[in-house]
């Protein structure tokens, strides 16, 4: 289980997050939704311990981390990489071409990879880690509809592995199709939480108050 | 862990014959390169000891970025990701401090090695979302991002020169100026992306004629005060100050003409030492910079028809 206990953090005088607080359980997807900016992707870099934070944080010691934008190292091939994140965590890297689901050219340069193929590469290490907690940041950003189609399945299988999953999308439907729950993180806080049957409803309201009378005031009739 | 270096040599391999070297030429000349120039550095002055030390601390600076660091501590436990650090630092140290020890230097060589370990903990992570300001926003974008990167450079510069003038030492203050020229310079040492040239409306001269006018500028802005303190400090040497002030300009020309000679690839290795040349052999620049300029110019007719 995943605990946030007033898990605050600030750059500089700006807050980013004010004293978050949630359980997250094993076999259960978690949607995180916001507008950008509102403090996604710094809820995770906290959670993943890459930067510091105030309050408490519990979770397992091995997780998986997919970034919005994913490092790679020059001159480093797929299959490089996915080797190095399986003997990073004293895993066999075996039966990688068949194992790898989204057909990358694993020979070649990952930093050549076009933004979806780095994606899916990143989204492959993860898996192939053997996680228990997976963080997904954008998952969906860049990637093909069959690709997406076959990470919806994925997070499926994974939740019924049991695994926790944590992830943010700006296209609802993809959150809504696999989530158990969704936060709306806004102003540094969790504003609403939506259970299956509530998530239309969260729907419209976000679209009632993000989008509003904004495309009239663009003038442009 | 072992699996992370025993891929870093081969990715160095890679790079090696990416830039036409053979591996097992480079790990015979490599080393006799880096002592011999140190040596014969360390033997005509003993201030090369610290542009020595504190070349090695910038390019310990290079393995503390923030994209790289997450990336490390995503994939590895928190010890081995700690451990992983402390190899690196120690594996960038240990020429330079081999190199102090050797000459004698055993006090700097200490203190550096106590500031790289130290610098393990440099993880990108310090300064978050905060805008560091800089005087240089409204003319993008080199000095403004490259300030933001090497603040803590420009630091040591100036704790330099104060240290220099302290005990009267006019090498040592003239070494602080000269750090901050090569910070500069490492400004223009990465190509922006051809977007980043294709949007002007200016003709290849008029471009690169802007963009050296912009960083004469934002290097005088950088400089002046250091040269100012050079200058009332050590009044008798104005000779040399002014030639050092020159000689800074001409170097930071060298360094833009050059990057648009191979935009929008980076500098090949024969550029990176006909520039080391120029700065070692200042005449050099006489010809260097228009033979560069002219094929920055015919480079840049790709972006800029």
């Amino acid at each position: 289980m995943i605990k946030l206990d007033k898990v605050v953090k600030q750059f500089g005088t700006q807050p980013v997050l004010r004293g978050i607080s949630a359980e997250f359980l094993p076999g259960r997807i978690y949607g995180i939704i916001g507008e950008n900016g509102a403090g996604k992707t710094t809820l995770f870099r906290c959670i993943a311990d890459l930067i510091p934070y105030g309050g408490n944080i519990s979770k397992p010691q091995r997780l998986g981390f997919l970034q919005t934008n994913n490092y790679f190292l020059p001159k480093m091939t797929g299959r490089e990489y996915l080797r190095l994140l399986c003997q990073a965590r004293k895993l066999p890297a075996e039966n990688l071409d068949e194992r790898n689901v989204f057909d990358l050219p694993l020979a070649e340069y990952a930093e050549n990879y076009s933004t979806g193929m780095k994606k899916k590469l990143a989204l492959l290490g993860v898996l192939l880690q053997q996680n228990e907690l997976l963080i997904l940041d954008e998952p969906y950003n860049g990637v093909d509809i069959q690709s997406n189609m076959l990470i919806t399945a994925i997070l499926l299988e994974l939740k019924r592995l049991g695994k926790t999953v944590l992830i943010s999308s700006h296209i609802f439907s993809t959150l809504s199709d696999t989530c158990d729950e969704i936060f709306l993180l806004r102003e540094g806080n969790f504003a609403k939480h939506a259970q299956p049957e509530e998530f239309a409803r969260l729907e419209r309201e976000m679209v009632g108050k993000t989008v509003g009378d904004r495309v009239g005031r663009l003038s442009l009739r | 862990m072992q699996a992370y270096f025993r891929l870093q040599v081969r990715l160095l391999e890679r790079h090696l014959r990416a830039w036409g070297i053979t591996p097992w030429v480079a790990v015979v000349l490599v080393p006799l390169f880096f002592f011999g120039l140190g040596l014969l550095l360390l033997d005509r002055t003993d201030y090369a000891a610290y542009a020595i030390a504190f070349f090695c601390l910038l390019a310990l600076t290079q393995l503390g970025g923030r994209e790289r660091n997450f990336f490390l501590r995503i994939q590895f436990l928190r010890q081995t990701y700690w451990r992983i650090r402390l190899i690196e630092n120690g594996l960038y140290l240990l020429p330079f401090v081999l190199l102090l020890l050797f000459k004698g230097f055993w006090a700097l060589a200490l203190v550096q090695t106590l500031v790289g370990i130290a610098m393990v903990f440099l993880t990108g992570d310090g300064l978050g979302n905060w805008v560091i300001p800089t005087p240089f926003s409204r003319y993008p974008f080199e000095f403004a991002i490259g300030i933001r990167k090497s603040w803590p450079l420009l630091l040591l510069a100036a704790f330099l020169l104060v240290m220099g003038v302290r005990v009267s030492n006019f090498e040592l203050s003239l070494f602080a100026y000269f750090v901050v020229v090569f910070t500069a310079m490492g400004y223009y040492g990465k190509p922006e992306p051809g977007f980043f040239v294709w949007i002007h409306h200016f003709t290849p001269q008029a471009f690169l004629r802007r963009k050296l006018l912009l960083a004469i500028g934002n290097l005088l802005v950088l400089a002046i005060p250091f040269l100012l303190i050079l200058m009332f400090s050590f009044p008798e040497r104005y000779g040399i100050i002014l030639v050092g002030l020159f000689l800074g300009v001409n170097y930071l020309i060298l360094m833009v003409v050059a990057k648009y000679t191979a935009f929008p690839d980076d500098l090949a290795v024969t550029q990176a030492i006909l520039i080391a040349l120029g700065v070692v052999v200042p005449p050099v620049l006489l010809v260097l910079i228009p033979h560069y300029f002219r094929r920055a110019t015919s480079r840049l007719h790709l972006y800029l028809p």
